[in-house]
């Protein structure tokens, strides 16, 4: 059979298909929705002045679609006449403050008895809009796409044109080029939502590859910049744990810096950070991707679990967590429709986790079965807040330990602790996690002893994850130490005090080990 | 502004050329609702996606039906709005999420069509350059002669013929490659 029939074929077999869908019914507003409102499953999303009514029943519900406008949006203000209000507990999911301006912002959530959700944003819009004419199509309205994102100031558009970049040049004289996606024969859209805390934009400039300016649109400068909360780490503090090898790399936000949402990325091999297309994915990371190797990346608290299949108890696999059958983001961003990418969003302690694994083509099956380990995992203790602070997620040693060759003792003194590491440079952790006051020592086979060494060039940093604080390093050579049960070891000279979530790295000769840890 | 509201203005949809009075809304929607539907399953390869999609389409359809609806060709406008729509990450993103918010509470779509059976040979032609793949599901799905496809994806006649060309040509090779794919 040619392609011309297998085409055919294909498309009438569709088709077929297609006619057993039933149409959904589409109504003014107005219609009466009783009932059918209470039971569907509704995202309703408000900003500013027009409001967009869409709603969906059930599988044989009507669809009901209506524009209608409301000057201000409150989460305890009804919506429209009709509208029921949701009469379950409001959820606030992130909240901030425009600085130099009256109103705050807050993203909130209803949910109802019936489970339904329903969103409301307030004072998300982002000073003022500027007219932009063509090519540029009116970008009219700086607000975020996406409410439960935590994302504060917000720009998008399309570029009917061959653009080479677009240039964002912030009130503040600072310079933001957004990814863009499509571009040549295809509008190019380009949106620019994570800056979170970063003021309006002042100009926005289109240029071809010849750094022509295409088309240029000037904002009043606005007071209305913006703020989080939560950018130390609170009080109450949410912390988390993972266990995996320390032969895996480890990467935290840092890896995506321009996107809001915390994050933790793990991987077999080393993780570059950034890259040119897309914020909100480990992109250069991914196109390091060697056949054989395996990436994982946990996006913490980014929107409410609600709808979103709970973590699995006993564990991912390729079962629980199948595939995903189209081209994802992880596809496009890095270019790699080679890799095997596994993404969808999952619900644990009521917050919802986007989850990404990605396996190169090659990859071995224990490899894979490691990899579902170390997601499996996860672990807090308590239940967390959506918020905008930031997370900790410690370093969690896997059981059994590492056992060290002879003639170290297979187990640490403190039974409380397991070895972490390799036998290049290992440590003992706290089977549970948790920290309590320790001195920074070190075990290494290479390390012959007091005699050998009596100063051992062992180096120690401490980075906080949290804040922006400076790096603390140990501030001279190690020196020696001996126990009947542990053998000869390594102490650093460094004992950090500040509470918060560390990165701690240690370098010994050419072996390097970094866990991290919340120091309470 | 709304969410709902920014598809087409994420999305740069070209008018066509008004040239009628407008029909009446409902059974415009009748009539296409299913072949734009299954246009949005063919290029985004999943149905809740398309469902919103095509939802989102239409509903930008209506909101500007009194000048949609007097086109030449509505039904070349709404099926511009849903490919170029597929094209968007940031579009599917979102309404993935939204979908997956309002309609229940599985990464994986069960519902009534069994799409995944389905997609086979439609999965290869996601595959294809946008342009060819939205050219193959335009004309042998939606069943558009290559004037119509020309229309809604604002290009010549001339440059459908070489998608296509080149379309049938890659997927040739690799029905050769790897056996059926239907």
């Amino acid at each position: 059979m040619n392609i011309d029939d297998e085409l055919r074929q294909a498309g009438d077999r569709l088709n077929a298909k297609l006619e057993e869908v039933t149409v959904p019914q589409v109504r003014q507003r107005g219609t009466r929705i009783g009932r059918t409102l209470a039971v569907a499953a509704a995202l309703t999303i408000m900003i500013g002045g027009s409001v967009l009514w869409l709603t969906r029943g059930g599988d044989d519900g009507p669809v009901v679609a209506a524009t209608s406008t409301s000057t201000t949006i409150d989460g305890a203000q009804p919506g429209p006449a009709d509208e029921p209000q949701p009469a379950g507990p409001m959820v606030v999911i992130a909240e901030g403050t425009f600085v130099g301006a009256d109103e705050p912002w807050r993203l909130s959530a209803f949910i109802s008895e019936e489970d339904d959700l329903c969103m409301r944003l307030r004072g998300m819009t982002c000073g003022p809009v500027p007219n932009v004419s063509n090519p540029l199509s009116a970008p009219s309205g700086t607000t975020s796409e996406d409410p439960s994102e935590p994302r504060l100031s917000c720009a998008y558009g399309a570029v009917h044109a061959t653009v080479f970049e677009v240039i964002l040049t912030l009130s503040d004289g600072s310079i933001v080029k957004p990814p863009i996606h499509g571009g040549g024969d295809i509008p190019a859209n380009f949106y620019a939502y994570c800056w979170a805390g970063a003021p309006n934009y002042a100009s926005i400039t289109a240029v071809d590859a010849n750094g022509d300016t295409l088309a240029e649109s000037t904002s009043t400068a606005s007071s209305s910049t913006t703020t989080t909360t939560g950018a130390e780490l609170p009080a109450a503090a949410t912390v988390w744990s993972i266990a995996y090898p320390p032969t895996w790399h480890r990467a935290d936000s840092e890896l995506m810096p321009n996107l809001a949402w915390n994050s933790l990325t793990l991987a077999t091999f080393p993780l570059r950070e950034g890259g040119s297309k897309c914020a909100h994915m480990p992109e250069n990371a991914l196109r390091d991707l060697s056949p054989g190797d395996a990436l994982v990346s946990i996006f913490l608290n980014a929107r409410p679990g609600i709808g979103a299949p709970l973590w699995p108890e006993d564990g991912f696999n390729d079962t629980v967590f199948p595939e995903s059958t189209a081209t994802t983001d992880a596809h496009e961003c890095a270019d790699r429709p080679d890799l095997e990418v596994h993404w969808g969003l999952w619900s644990l302690n009521g917050n919802g986790h986007y989850v990404l694994v990605v396996f190169g083509p090659d990859v071995a099956n224990d490899r894979r079965a490691q990899t579902w380990e170390i997601l499996s995992s996860l672990r807090t203790s308590e239940t967390s807040t959506a918020t905008n602070g930031k997370l900790c997620i410690v370093t969690r040693p896997p059981q059994p330990g590492l056992a060290p060759p002879a003639p170290y003792h297979p187990n640490p003194s403190d039974e409380s602790t397991v070895w972490y590491g390799t036998t290049a440079l290992w440590t003992p952790l706290a089977s549970d996690a948790t920290y309590g006051p320790r001195k920074s020592v070190w075990w290494s086979s290479d390390f012959g002893g007091g005699a050998d060494e009596p100063t051992p060039d062992i180096s120690v940093t401490y980075q906080r994850l949290d804040a922006k604080t400076p790096v603390i390093r140990s501030r001279s050579p190690g020196t020696n130490a001996n126990t009947a049960e542990d053998g000869w070891f390594m102490i650093a000279d460094i004992d950090p005090e500040p509470r918060g979530c560390w990165k701690v790295t240690a370098t010994y000769r050419e072996a390097t080990l970094s866990y991290v840890a919340y120091i309470p | 502004v709304t969410a709902f509201q920014t598809l087409s203005e994420l999305i740069w949809v070209k008018d066509l050329p008004v040239v009628r009075a407008a029909e009446d809304f409902e059974a415009f929607y009748r009539r296409e609702y299913r072949p734009v539907l299954g246009l949005a399953i063919v290029l985004s390869g999943n149905r809740s996606t398309a469902d919103e999609l095509t939802q989102e389409a239409f509903l930008v359809t209506l909101r500007d039906w009194d000048r949609v609806g007097r086109m030449e060709n509505p039904g070349a406008w709404v099926r511009r709005v849903v490919a170029n729509g597929s094209l968007s990450w940031f579009r599917r993103g979102a309404a993935q999420t939204r979908a997956m918010l309002r309609l229940g509470t599985s990464n994986t779509d069960h519902r009534e069509l069994d799409v995944e059976a389905e997609l086979d040979l439609w999965r290869e032609v996601r595959q294809l350059p946008r342009r060819q793949a939205q050219t193959i599901a335009l004309m042998y799905l939606n069943g558009l002669s290559r004037r119509d496809v020309a229309q809604v994806l604002d290009c010549s006649e001339e440059t459908v013929k070489t998608h296509l060309d080149r379309a049938k040509k890659t997927l040739s090779a690799r029905l050769e490659d790897g056996g059926e794919m239907s």
